[in-house]
């Protein structure tokens, strides 16, 4: 397993990160989720992506690294959701009733306890606002937990689609990283976010390379339950499966997508969600064939359409 | 197609209130002259062949306002009588709105097309009540409002949540750049076409809307915590005119 550096933090993170929402979904099976992680921390990954709120997610994980004696080798990159539900990031919400630093220090205290490591890699902001830089105590309460070696540093999370959001912050000097959603379908972050990533030293966590799912291939599917079942109504799911196969032409779409998110030199690490040691062998031999050629990712740029 | 419920232009803002409270649709509309027959349509005329823009007035009067936007926009001491005239409809719309809920009320212009308004929405505000007064001089179509039980609310907000952030982008290049939204989004085809017809995956019937008469004073109600908020729409027609729109918003806590 390559590492790569995650920005100003001086840490080194494996190529991908698990996204462990999935692991822990009611709908999946315990077992194999064990499984799984174990695999995953076998095969070299150690770095692990997760909502601190999800507390079935967090004791799943727990559980793993310490039977695996895996709590002091691995990076948590953690996300603290907004204390008032939100469909939208909102900048008429202050960042003061969105983020609170007490919300933000019960979230990261109570992950550590979960997963029984000492500190976290990265503690962000789940949504963000551009308008929320200069306001609250969020800042002030990251540098804090950084200073009592809770958290190795802190960024934010941007919302899909919404790159540019994150460019005050980044370019701020204030932030370690930023995670963005980047795919074959939104490459939006490569035209000002990361070379401004690069510029500063900002870590990029890059999220979501299958867009949750259509680039991912058959036997990733949803149940009726699970939030994506409603995002992808008749309408999207059709354009999207029909943007998915054009990509044949080139390739599979999976590998494709996976290595396509790892391309770009500014991203430190790509969090993809895993459920079966299945997807996790698979991700693993895409990875084996590394970064795509430049007249790959040339004809890739053709097929973006969410940005 | 059905229309508004209309209000003269000399009603008191109680009767605009009352109609208002009994429109189910919460929209009604007050004919207005036509771009010609207005005594500042050479001052209208000439901001809009400038780049768009749009401006805020916040704590300013509209006659401080348009002085600047004239003096920068046209140069200085441009159009004074005209814009004085202007000045004095946008300051009697401001105090009319405002009565509407008790409040003063905000006021902004602008003469860009931002595309993300073709998609239905409703505006929200966190006040107990809150209207919006449109009127926008010069455009050829009318704003279109539909019933609230017209759209399906949880796939408004899965579309949302993928659009939402590709549209605001989307409105911030038109305003920046002045590019044509068919050029802009050129990559996503069923998107624009969606905008084109008005036709959106989350709209139960598409026809089932009510077309603002062009030229026209119009007023919604805006979502609060209190009460539902009419869902509007602009029309893809008005991409090339999208005329000089003065958008007055009151909100208040009052009843």
């Amino acid at each position: 397993m390559r590492s790569r550096l995650l920005g100003r933090t001086g840490l080194t993170v494996s190529e991908i990160a698990i996204g462990t929402a999935r692991l822990a979904a009611p709908d999946s099976d315990p077992a194999e989720a064990r499984a799984t992680i174990a695999m995953a921390l076998d095969r070299g990954v150690d770095t692990f992506e997760i909502d601190a709120g999800d507390h079935e997610a967090a004791a799943l994980l727990g559980r793993v690294l310490k039977a695996e004696g895996a709590t002091q080798r691995v990076h948590i990159l953690a996300r603290v959701s907004p204390r008032v539900p939100l469909d939208l990031p909102s900048p008429h919400l202050h960042a003061d009733e969105v983020y609170p630093g007490s919300h933000i220090r019960a979230g990261t205290d109570a992950l550590l306890a979960s997963l029984g490591v000492e500190r976290l890699a990265i503690q962000q902001l789940h949504m963000w606002c551009p308008e929320w830089l200069g306001e609250g105590d969020w800042l002030a309460t990251f540098e804090a937990l950084r200073t009592e070696g809770k958290i190795a540093g802190f960024g934010v999370s941007l919302f899909d689609h919404d790159v540019d959001a994150g460019l005050t912050v980044v370019a701020s000097g204030e932030i370690d990283t930023v995670q963005v959603m980047y795919n074959l379908f939104d490459q939006g972050a490569a035209e000002a976010l990361f070379p401004n990533s690069q510029r500063h030293d900002v870590g990029v966590i890059a999220r979501a390379p299958f867009y949750y799912g259509p680039l991912a291939g058959p036997g990733r599917n949803y149940t009726k339950k699970d939030w994506r079942t409603g995002y992808f109504y008749d309408e999207h799911a059709a354009e999207t499966r029909e943007r998915a196969d054009r990509l044949a032409e080139i390739g599979p779409a999976p590998a494709l997508a996976l290595r396509f998110s790892l391309s770009h030199p500014a991203i430190s690490t790509v969090a993809t969600g895993i459920r079966t040691r299945a997807q996790l062998e698979a991700d693993l031999a895409a990875l084996e064939q590394g970064s795509l050629d430049p007249d790959t990712r040339a004809a890739l740029a053709r097929h973006a359409w969410l940005c | 197609m059905a229309e508004l419920a209309r209000f003269p232009a000399t009603a008191a803002a109680e009767t605009v209130r009352r109609l208002l409270d009994e429109s189910a649709i919460g929209a009604i509309e007050s004919l207005r002259p036509p771009l010609d027959d207005l005594p500042y349509r050479d001052f209208i005329r000439t901001l809009l062949r400038a780049q768009g823009f749009r401006l805020d007035f916040n704590r300013l009067e509209p006659d401080a306002a348009l002085a600047m936007v004239a003096d920068r926009v046209l140069g200085p001491g441009s159009f004074l009588r005209e814009r004085a005239l202007l000045a004095e409809d946008i300051a009697a719309l401001a105090d009319f709105t405002g009565k509407l809920v008790g409040a003063r009320a905000s006021v902004s212009i602008r003469t860009y097309f931002a595309p993300g308004d073709l998609v239905w929405h409703v505006d929200r505000l966190p006040e107990r009540n809150a209207f919006r007064l449109l009127w926008p001089i010069g455009r050829p179509a009318g704003m279109r409002v539909t019933a609230r039980d017209n759209v399906d609310a949880a796939r408004h907000r899965a579309f949302m949540y993928r659009e939402h952030p590709l549209l605001c982008r989307l409105d911030t290049r038109v305003l920046r750049t002045g590019t044509p939204v068919e050029k802009l989004w050129a990559h996503r085809p069923a998107q624009l076409a969606a905008m084109q017809s008005g036709r959106f995956p989350f709209v139960i019937d598409p026809d089932a809307e009510i077309a603002v008469t062009p030229g026209a004073v119009s007023i919604h109600r805006v979502e609060t915590p209190e009460r539902p908020g009419t869902w509007h729409r602009s029309s893809w027609a008005n991409r090339q005119s999208p005329g000089f729109q003065i958008v007055v918003t009151a909100a208040s806590d009052l009843p």
